[in-house]
């Protein structure tokens, strides 16, 4: 690590006196990314391609961040007769483009499918961090060995005495969040007392969907095929169904002794409702109790008042409520005064919707626009990244006492844009005439 | 934009008669505007009384249809110009195509167009002007039918090919416009009166506008009782929706969303002449309203080796930047996600070769396989073939139209291409030429569809 970074994190990271003045803070950061991109454009195709095209050859101003901030669909941005084709080779070649590994290197031979090359390239110290993408692609976020160090450096702070912990999810997965998991169960947990969802979640089940579908739009796939696909996913949703009803169970069977539960708000709200199910009622939490909630709905559907709802239903216990991506290596943390606060050693950035501008905060010190931010912390990716959340960001400090920015009213530009269900053109693909399969 | 713009006025046709007013105001297609209220009894036509046009001849209705076609080149009224002048507030073309497109409206007015395409279609007026003796005994009329449109506002030729097959086929047609052209219908239609003011073809359309998927109006006027067929035009939503009132006595005619292709022998690379006449002809059919018409080449599979492949797409890229009357010559970069992607497939070369920037002057990716995202805003995938029958697993039941070079090898590819899915072969160039009238739509006779036939046994 430089002495830059080393210097930044040691006074920024949680739990670190804030010992630096603004200027500084501003200063390392802008330091720690000139000093990334110098090392990272040589092994980064897509960074140096970026770099280039906007004429950058060094970072001395936030301004510069802004062309080359990755979106979040770089990281699925490879063809996707790849996956569905088994051609783990290239997808290794095209994982190489956009991180800062030799993933080509790695033998995939014997690959049979998405999570095989996923385990393969872990051996290899390649940890690729997945998100399953329901209908659509994929994206693989490839962290490595150091990367995944510091996050369970900081997890295992702890000086918590071993009590039962659960996970509202699947603990097997190459996901951050099981990771985490896994590092606390490990630092806390106590023995016969560790839940989650066991069963392994499989990539390559939601690639089969992808595969079905591009099947049927080839004319390839045969009437059985269908049918035995949607047979088997409505199998396993209700295997899924009742592993997570003796998951949630499990939960609140620990209800009367201190534990820790993780979850995203669409579980917290699944929680609720199984305990309303066996009738029991609001605040039967121990208050040693820890709740985080991160995370979505995931498509859990949910009245408007589900926060309030789910903090009722667990009574007075510790809770933390964060928000963040899975590009960035710190997240931010409600405080009592209901805003997020911004991980220190992380840039922010607030641009327009179209995300080429960077926005100024108005005299108040607030700014409504894109989220974006540029974090030094990765050595495996490019920490600069352009999410899809529109959200006001407030650069003055937060009556809590933790320094700013803070964010608040962070809603996903997707759900913002107009339906236009009236306006028809007769240009279309072939999705179009693939009636839904189960599953899918 | 940030100016606020006043709520639009769009009026509306009923039978014929002019309808204005300001009761239902409307956010939707971009803009806020506002209709009288609909008046959902007169929009139907009852069938205790002959429709209107039951007894004109064909050779009546085609000398109305031109002389309103003319009346529409002249726009005298101003009509078309307001309607132009609406359009350009949220059109994503500039004003010179659209422009460009309602220049060419009138030709849908054609009086021996029309003609040809009855012929075609039906083969002879005689059916939609009486009965037919039957070979083998017996008689058949093509009756009018009463039909809902749901109209597509991204070209204007689709209200004047729905204006002009409507009143051939003799029958009653409700227009529902479009949120994104709410003026052109009723501006064809208010031409039909103004030329012949109270004639049966005048008082057998109603144009008006509804929220699309609104159950209120739908659910009362999509019935057997009140219209037979519906005919939807594009967009899976639309068509589901109007899916849903599909019954007996209520058939769905769909121009379903399609996508379109070329195919390019090896016969290009023999001179170079035939590769750049070649490379333009495939710029022609790639951009027609930058390359958002179904009819828009998006995939474009070449025999060749990798370099003579590269060959054709350095000069594609070059050629796709002209301004053509139906298309800019700068056009908005593609979304973040296809330019991602894009970028990952330049970065791997030369499995893949990226030919252009993103500086909306065109772009040409080479693979060995068609990408999977479905180019658009000039960009064109060209797929590297061993030989053109290899590209017949690409194409399916959405593909419409195949511009083929050269054109004499259509015949060895037609039948697989219409076993394949494909409805429509054209030369490579042709893509947008429209062709002679009379030839099928979408794979199907839309006059055919649009009639009842009705048989009188001895």
């Amino acid at each position: 690590m430089t002495d830059t970074r080393h210097h930044l994190l040691e006074a920024t990271l949680p739990g670190r006196a804030a010992s630096l003045q603004p200027e500084e803070l501003a200063r390392l950061r802008l330091l720690a990314a000139d000093e990334r991109l110098q090392e990272q454009r040589r092994t980064i195709p897509v960074l140096d391609k970026r770099a280039s095209e906007a004429g950058l050859t060094a970072i001395t101003d936030v301004h510069d961040l802004v062309p080359l901030l990755f979106a979040h669909s770089v990281y699925k941005s490879y063809p996707e007769s790849f996956v569905l084709d088994g051609r783990w080779d290239r997808l290794s070649v095209w994982l190489d483009t956009v991180s800062t590994h030799t993933a080509a290197a790695v033998d995939v031979a014997e690959v049979g499918d998405v999570d095989a090359w996923i385990e393969q390239l872990r051996r290899s110290g390649v940890f690729v961090m997945a998100s399953s993408g329901t209908s659509g692609k994929s994206s693989f976020l490839p962290l490595n060995g150091a990367d995944m160090a510091f996050l369970e450096a900081r997890l295992a702070v702890t000086d918590r005495a071993p009590c039962p912990i659960s996970f509202l999810g699947p603990s097997e997965a190459p996901m951050r969040v099981a990771y985490n998991f896994k590092a606390m169960a490990r630092a806390f947990g106590r023995p016969g007392a560790v839940h989650s969802l066991d069963a392994p979640l499989r990539l390559s089940e939601q690639i089969e969907v992808a595969a079905l579908r591009k099947a049927m739009a080839d004319g390839t796939a045969q009437p059985s095929e269908v049918a035995k696909f949607e047979a088997e996913a409505t199998r396993r949703a209700a295997e899924r169904e009742a592993a997570v009803t003796a998951l949630l169970d499990a939960v609140l069977s620990h209800r009367d002794e201190p534990q820790v539960i993780f979850g995203g708000w669409g579980m917290h709200w699944r929680l609720l409702e199984r305990a309303r199910e066996r009738g029991i009622g609001d605040g039967t939490f121990h208050p040693g109790t820890f709740v985080n909630f991160s995370g979505g709905l995931k498509g859990v559907s949910v009245p408007a008042d589900y926060e309030a709802q789910v903090f009722a239903f667990f009574g007075a216990v510790q809770r933390r409520v964060g928000y963040g991506m899975s590009e960035l290596s710190g997240s931010f943390v409600r405080c009592p005064h209901g805003v997020y606060h911004w991980p220190q050693w992380i840039v922010p950035l607030v641009l327009d919707e179209a995300g080429e501008t960077l926005l100024d905060a108005g005299p108040d010190g607030r700014v409504r626009g894109r989220v974006a931010a540029y974090d030094p912390a990765w050595g495996g990716i490019w920490g600069g990244v352009v999410s899809g959340d529109q959200a006001t960001v407030d650069f003055g400090g937060c009556a809590c006492g933790q320094p700013g920015p803070t964010l608040t009213d962070i809603v996903r530009y997707s759900d913002l844009s107009a339906a236009g269900d009236d306006k028809l053109t007769c240009g279309g693909t072939i999705d179009a005439y693939i009636r839904g399969i189960v599953g899918s | 934009m940030t100016e606020v713009l006043t709520s639009a006025a769009v009026p509306h046709v009923v039978k014929g008669d002019v309808v204005e007013g300001a009761a239902d105001h409307h956010d939707a297609g971009g803009m806020s505007f506002h209709t009288p209220r609909l008046d959902l009894d007169r929009l139907v036509w009852s069938r205790a009384e002959p429709l209107p046009l039951a007894d004109t001849s064909v050779d009546e209705i085609i000398q109305v249809l031109a002389a309103a076609g003319e009346h529409v080149r002249d726009d005298a009224d101003g009509l078309l110009g307001a309607a132009l002048d609406l359009l350009c507030r949220t059109s994503p073309y500039e004003r010179r195509i659209l422009e460009n497109s309602y220049a060419e409206l009138w030709r849908v007015f054609d009086a021996d167009r029309m003609r040809a395409m009855v012929a075609g279609e039906l083969g002879s007026t005689a059916a939609l002007d009486g009965w037919v003796r039957h070979s083998d005994g017996g008689s058949v009329r093509a009756y009018p039918s009463r039909i809902i449109h749901v109209l597509a506002g991204n070209a204007p030729s689709v209200a004047a090919l729905s204006v002009v097959r409507g009143a051939l086929s003799k029958g009653v047609h409700l227009l529902k416009l479009p949120s994104n052209d709410l003026l052109t219908a009723t501006t064809i239609v208010r031409a039909v009166s103004a030329v012949a003011p109270g004639h049966p073809v005048a008082r057998s359309f109603s144009a008006v506008y509804w929220r699309g998927g609104d159950d209120a109006v739908e659910g009362a006027l999509c019935r057997p009782q009140y219209f037979d067929k519906l005919i939807a035009w594009g967009g899976e939503r639309a068509i589901a929706s109007a899916a849903k009132y599909v019954g007996p006595g209520f058939e769905l005619i769909s121009f379903d969303p399609k996508n379109s292709i070329s195919m390019i022998g090896e016969e290009v690379f023999e001179s170079d002449a035939s590769l750049r006449s070649a490379a333009a002809a495939a710029a022609l059919d790639a951009t027609p309203y930058n390359q958002e018409a179904c009819i828009a080449s998006r995939f474009q599979f070449v025999e060749g080796t990798v370099e003579q492949v590269d060959r054709f797409c350095a000069q594609l890229s070059l050629e796709l930047a002209a301004e053509r009357p139906l298309t800019s010559a700068v056009v908005d970069p593609p979304p973040r996600d296809v330019r991602d992607e894009i970028d990952a497939l330049a970065g791997l070369e030369p499995m893949y070769r990226v030919f252009g920037q993103f500086d909306g002057r065109g772009l040409v990716i080479r693979s060995d396989e068609p990408v999977g995202f479905s180019p658009s805003g000039k960009v064109v995938n060209v797929v590297r073939v061993s030989s053109l029958s290899a590209a017949l697993a690409h194409v399916n039941v959405s593909t419409q139209t195949v511009g083929v070079f050269p054109a004499a090898r259509k015949a060895a590819l037609r039948d697989a291409l219409a076993a394949a899915g494909a409805q429509r072969l054209v030369p490579l160039g042709m893509a947008a030429g429209g062709g002679p009238a009379g030839l099928p739509h979408d794979g199907f006779y839309p006059l055919h569809r649009m009639v009842r036939w009705i048989s009188d046994q001895d």
